[in-house]
């Protein structure tokens, strides 16, 4: 803490008391100069040790009725995390149309892609950044998250994007010659539809192009439009593999914002089925990396047990795949009779054939011979702003539920699994371990679950349907709190949670009203799947598969 | 927590050879008795092995009379984030004139059922597929509530009765926010 108030003092001094603030403990945030934005972003960098860019985020001013101090129409958004202090930082900058920002390339190479993001969805240009689209096709027009762009517009695309195209290749200076191969959108070693496009030189890989957005529904632009509850269902839909994860980030992230406490026993569920969640999400994993690298039983094995988990969301809302079972200020009902019985035996017996499982691939001679490949250093690892299980198999030990724990997670006892190397058998080896420690954390919640009514916060959820057959103002509450949803006071918030892939943020800007003025998400993938193409270049293509699916790339939270 | 040393080290191929075939020999045999085995898993996949809490096609409630059990308040209509409720109220016959869900529309979210207080609308255990209604994917009060698959044709009972008073006084305030709704 002492250090934190150190590092504060650093920085007030530098930047001077009236630009950077304390909003909540462990977050500033910081007004910059667009002038100046470059050498506050290299003392920030050098001096601060703020080393991973988490975030770059733009917000449209143009139809916020107040608190639009500045009075330029656009600003962006960079949060930059503290690995050592655990502070993240804001770094807001104001700018209107014309003008554009300085890159932040040199200093953090995962900064590429959030910038070509910023331009595709707000045409703000970067100084030195060619205009290049990432998440909407090649021929599109306009950019769709500024508020005056029409959501109904349709841009039809004429042809898909030809491979390696000649613009692409001259513009990373990616020679002519050798032989370019596609990696299809619809290849069964990914878990939605990605575009991998590599040059090879007999079987070794030279250089390699990627192509995203091709799952981009404009979910930060459907939010816009819809009040708290109802996004629920869609951001089922970013990590299809651990939804119940996405959920919770979301809830969560409006709880804060709106600054309310949830019950204890809601607070415990979220725990329980987040795990759950995390589970499903390594074991499909690790399931398609044993199929993609020669074992095709590997993925029955491992899907089995992802059913006998699935089976307990199933019991519980009906949805195995998209439960949408949070609410904001709780869960959206109680657990049904025997859940708990149920839910220990499942845990108990996937225990047991986790370890016959690890029996059946780790150490064994033809498993490490093909996942002992692709070594990523700490150091880049830190640069791409690589987060969750792909971060530790590197040897950081960063874990959000350890080192800034939400819920109880302060209070139950679990271990975080680091690898060494940073290669695809040391992200094998850490899910593997993660499985067991969820597993751990499921049945330490489930011992101690906290009794009492689930829903209590006044004002945000619905009463009991009992009271509203019998009681007239209840009834009167209940549908007004249907009809017009949750008011949210103007203020805006990053809350990120661990999910199954890395940290999962939610930065929400409200305006007062029941909808969100901006929503954006800081899906896990967007970083991980960037620097695909420096980890395996050099390397054989039989390499790149095993990276590709270790990384664990799910394009409904890739794309939005 | 660093992972153990021994998981770095490689078994010789022989060694490799004898753990997994003696594992997937044992699953094997595991398989075969199995057969023997009450099975419970089997059948998940059949529609009374699923919960009751699952999202699949919609369906509209009846009362005791057999009538609609809708009012339509409109509150589900409001409720859905994906715009696939459609009510038109009848204000000659004070009640549902018409009742359209476009299911592919639908994300089979379960807020409509959350957001209805008289146990009017739900979901079942049906999965929704093209065999269902040909090619017809807006579907009304007809197949909503009195498809074959619900009680033949009967249609379900829903689990809140109202008496006579409380229907009147409902359906008055009800029916006051409903044509403000559909003027506005």
């Amino acid at each position: 803490m002492g250090n934190s108030r150190e590092l504060f003092q650093k920085c007030e001094d530098q930047f001077g008391n009236s630009r950077l603030t304390e909003y909540r403990p462990m977050e500033w945030v910081l007004v910059a100069d667009l002038e100046k934005l470059q050498e506050d972003f290299s003392f920030l960098k050098v001096h601060c040790q703020f080393n991973l860019l988490l975030d770059i985020c733009g917000v449209d001013n143009l139809s916020k009725k107040e608190g639009n101090l500045s009075g330029k129409r656009f600003e962006i958004n960079y949060h930059i995390l503290n690995l050592e202090e655990h502070i993240r930082i804001r770094v807001k900058v104001y700018l209107d149309e014309k003008e554009s920002l300085p890159s932040i390339t040199a200093l953090w190479k995962g900064a590429e892609w959030f910038e070509r993001e910023v331009w595709d969805m707000y045409g703000i240009l970067f100084n030195g950044r060619p205009k290049e689209r990432i998440l909407t096709h090649h021929e599109f027009i306009g950019h769709p998250l500024r508020k005056d762009f029409d959501p109904k517009k349709r841009i039809p695309l004429s042809s898909p994007l030809p491979l390696a195209p000649h613009d692409t290749r001259k513009l990373r200076g990616l020679p002519e010659d050798g032989h370019w191969l596609n990696i299809d959108p619809s290849h069964p070693i990914t878990k939605g539809a990605l575009r991998v496009m590599v040059n090879l030189e007999g079987e070794k890989i030279k250089d390699v192009l990627l192509e995203i957005g091709y799952l981009h529904r404009g979910f930060e632009k459907l939010c816009e439009g819809l009040n708290y509850n109802q996004i629920i269902p869609y951001t089922d839909r970013l990590n299809y593999c651990s939804a119940a994860l996405n959920n919770i980030g979301w809830c969560k992230a409006v709880e804060e914002l709106m600054e309310i406490e949830i019950s204890e026993r809601a607070k415990a569920l979220r725990m329980v089925f987040g795990e759950l969640a995390r589970v499903i999400d390594h074991l499909i994993s690790l399931g398609t990396m044993a199929e993609d690298l020669g074992a095709p039983t590997g993925l029955w094995f491992f899907m089995e047990l992802r059913e006998r988990i699935s089976k307990l969301f199933t019991s519980y809302c009906g949805g195995s795949v998209n439960p949408s079972l949070t609410r904001v200020g709780g869960m959206s009902h109680d657990l049904p009779l025997g859940w708990v019985n149920d839910c220990l035996n499942t845990v108990k017996s996937v225990e047991h054939s986790m370890d016959d499982l690890s029996k059946m691939f780790s150490q064994l001679p033809w498993w490490m011979d093909k996942t002992r490949v692709c070594p990523i250093e700490a150091k880049d690892a830190i640069e791409w702003g690589f987060t969750g299980p792909c971060l530790r198999a590197c040897g950081i030990n960063y874990d959000l539920r350890k080192v800034s724990p939400y819920y109880y997670y302060g209070d139950v006892e679990f271990e975080v699994p680091l690898g060494s190397k940073g290669d695809v058998y040391d992200k094998y080896l850490v899910r593997m371990e993660e499985i067991r420690q969820s597993l751990k954390i499921i049945t330490q919640v489930l011992d101690y679950l906290p009794v009492g009514r689930l829903n209590i916060v006044d004002g945000v959820s619905l009463p009991e349907k009992s009271e509203v057959y019998k009681d007239k103002k209840a009834l009167d509450k209940y549908r007004s709190l249907i009809r017009d949803g949750i008011k949210v006071k103007p203020g805006e918030i990053y809350s990120a949670i661990e999910g199954a892939n890395g940290e999962l943020g939610f930065y929400i800007q409200s305006d007062g009203g029941n909808t969100p003025y901006r929503v954006k998400v800081r899906p896990p993938c967007f970083p991980l799947f960037q620097s695909f193409s420096e980890i395996v270049k050099g390397n054989y293509l039989s390499d790149a598969y095993a990276t590709l699916v270790s990384l664990n790339i799910v394009p409904g939270e890739l794309d939005r | 927590m660093i992972l153990k040393r021994e998981l770095y080290q490689r078994h010789g191929y022989f060694k490799g050879i004898l753990i997994v075939l003696s594992l997937q020999m044992s699953r094997l045999l595991k398989m075969f008795l199995s057969v023997f085995k009450k099975d419970e898993g089997r059948l998940a996949g059949s529609e009374d092995q699923r919960s009751s809490k699952y999202k699949g096609m919609l369906a509209l409630t009846v009362n005791k009379q057999g009538e609609l059990q809708c009012t339509g308040c409109g509150l589900c209509q409001a409720v859905c984030p994906s715009d696939c409720i459609d009510i038109q109220f009848d204000k000659k016959k004070k009640g549902v004139g018409a009742f359209n869900i476009d299911l592919l529309r639908c994300v089979f979210c379960g807020l409509c059922e959350e957001a209805c207080p008289i146990d009017g609308i739900r979901h079942t255990a049906e999965i929704p597929s093209p065999g269902h209604f040909e090619q017809n994917w807006n579907i009304g009060i007809a197949t909503l509530a009195y498809r074959k698959s619900l009680n033949n044709g009967k249609g379900l009972l829903s689990e809140y009765t109202f008496d006579q008073q409380d229907l009147n006084q409902d359906n008055e305030t009800v029916l006051q926010d409903e044509g403000q709704t559909s003027n506005a």
